[in-house]
């Protein structure tokens, strides 16, 4: 498959077919993406166009010294973010602790039991994964479909979402834990 | 035996670990059976939140993108054209006139009024002519359908119904044929 460098260079200098190439490559990871964070189809097309619309309304911006798909998620990441901030929708603190002294626990705290996540069936527990995504705070959600749906490096999300990687691991792992406990819950 | 953290061992999960720092998670997995059981936990849930289906797409999706991108642009009317240029060649030609007459400007629009005016008489007279002549050729035609439409009636007269059908029949096959072969005569061409 033709490098992405190369397709938007070539749709900058007004070559249609390389933008559709673009568009074909990414539409399917970025729709997934995308509707997961908005949880509703005919939103998440009409946002998947837009990101497109405005990725190429601002190509000529592109460095091609950054990878395109996390210059492209960034422009999803912000599109999102924007959504949201217009809606107001209830979100809690990142910057919280789940409960105090939680965070990076050791295992042994934990119930020692049989585990509620084994119990369930793998197609079960991805509905429940569905499920939970849906119930997470918007930026929860939106850094555990990038770092465990979409499968991008802790160092590309830090690029996308212009924070240090430190910042994003803790704040994936919050994630992580919260959904396991919302699984937990279902089972 | 100090147990492994949530931090840690996702990082295993996830292979993020150096080799000796993972063969020493391995180790301690081995020996604590809670500890696997917590791995074995998150383990699972990545797993599946790495293989949850893809979302439904619509097949035109790529098409609808590319037609709000780049949108067709609407053609201009003809007309429209037409009109733009009859007013400029009309501009065009009164400044030509004014530059080669050597007349003040009022007094060449007022000379160009009188000449429009003129040959918008002229015009007028000429299509109330033509209308006339449109008239008189109807009326021809009219009466020269009239004689055939008499013609017929006579030669019908003389005639038997089965020499009438056949003669009529012969007509349409004829028209037929030649309205065909001339179709297939200007293709070729």
């Amino acid at each position: 498959m033709t490098d992405d460098k190369e397709l938007v260079s070539r749709t900058l200098r007004g070559d249609r077919k390389a933008f559709e190439m673009i568009i074909r490559k990414h539409q399917q990871p970025l729709f997934n993406y995308i509707g997961r964070l908005v949880g509703e189809q005919e939103m998440a097309l009409d946002f998947t166009q837009e990101v497109f619309l405005r990725a190429y309304a601002s190509l000529a911006t592109y460095r091609p010294e950054f990878k395109f798909t996390t210059w492209l998620y960034r422009i999803a990441s912000n599109f999102i973010i924007d959504h949201w901030r217009k809606r107001k929708p209830v979100t809690l603190s990142l910057d919280q602790p789940l409960n105090p002294g939680e965070e990076g626990r050791c295992p042994e705290a934990a119930d020692p039991g049989p585990s509620a996540v084994d119990r369930l069936e793998t197609a079960e527990l991805r509905a429940g994964i569905e499920d939970g995504l849906k119930k997470l705070p918007p930026e929860q959600r939106e850094l555990f479909v990038l770092r465990h749906v979409s499968g991008f490096s802790y160092e590309e999300i830090a690029e996308i979402k212009k924070q240090p990687v430190g910042t994003i691991k803790s704040k994936v792992f919050k994630a992580k834990e919260t959904l396991r406990r919302m699984l937990e819950g279902m089972s | 035996m100090k147990c492994l953290t949530l931090d840690r061992l996702y990082d295993c999960l996830e292979g993020l670990l150096e080799e000796q720092e993972k063969k020493e998670v391995d180790r301690h997995l081995l020996a604590c059976s809670r500890c696997r059981q917590v791995a074995e936990d998150r383990r699972r849930m990545l797993e599946a939140s790495r293989s949850l289906p893809s979302l439904e797409l619509p097949s035109d999706f790529t098409r609808r993108v590319m037609e709000a991108a780049f949108p067709r642009k609407r053609p201009q009317p003809r007309w429209l054209w037409g009109l733009a240029a009859g007013l400029a060649s009309l501009l065009l030609f009164s400044a030509l006139l004014a530059v080669l007459s050597g007349r003040n400007w009022p007094e060449l629009m007022t000379d160009s009024s009188r000449m429009l005016w003129g040959v918008l008489q002229s015009g007028l007279t000429f299509m109330a002519k033509a209308v006339r002549l449109i008239v008189t050729l109807v009326k021809v035609v009219v009466q020269l359908f009239q004689a055939i439409w008499e013609g017929l009636n006579v030669l019908a007269e003389l005639i038997t119904p089965a020499t009438l059908a056949l003669t009529l029949t012969g007509l349409v096959l004829i028209t037929a044929a030649s309205y065909f072969g001339f179709r297939k005569f200007l293709i070729r061409r």
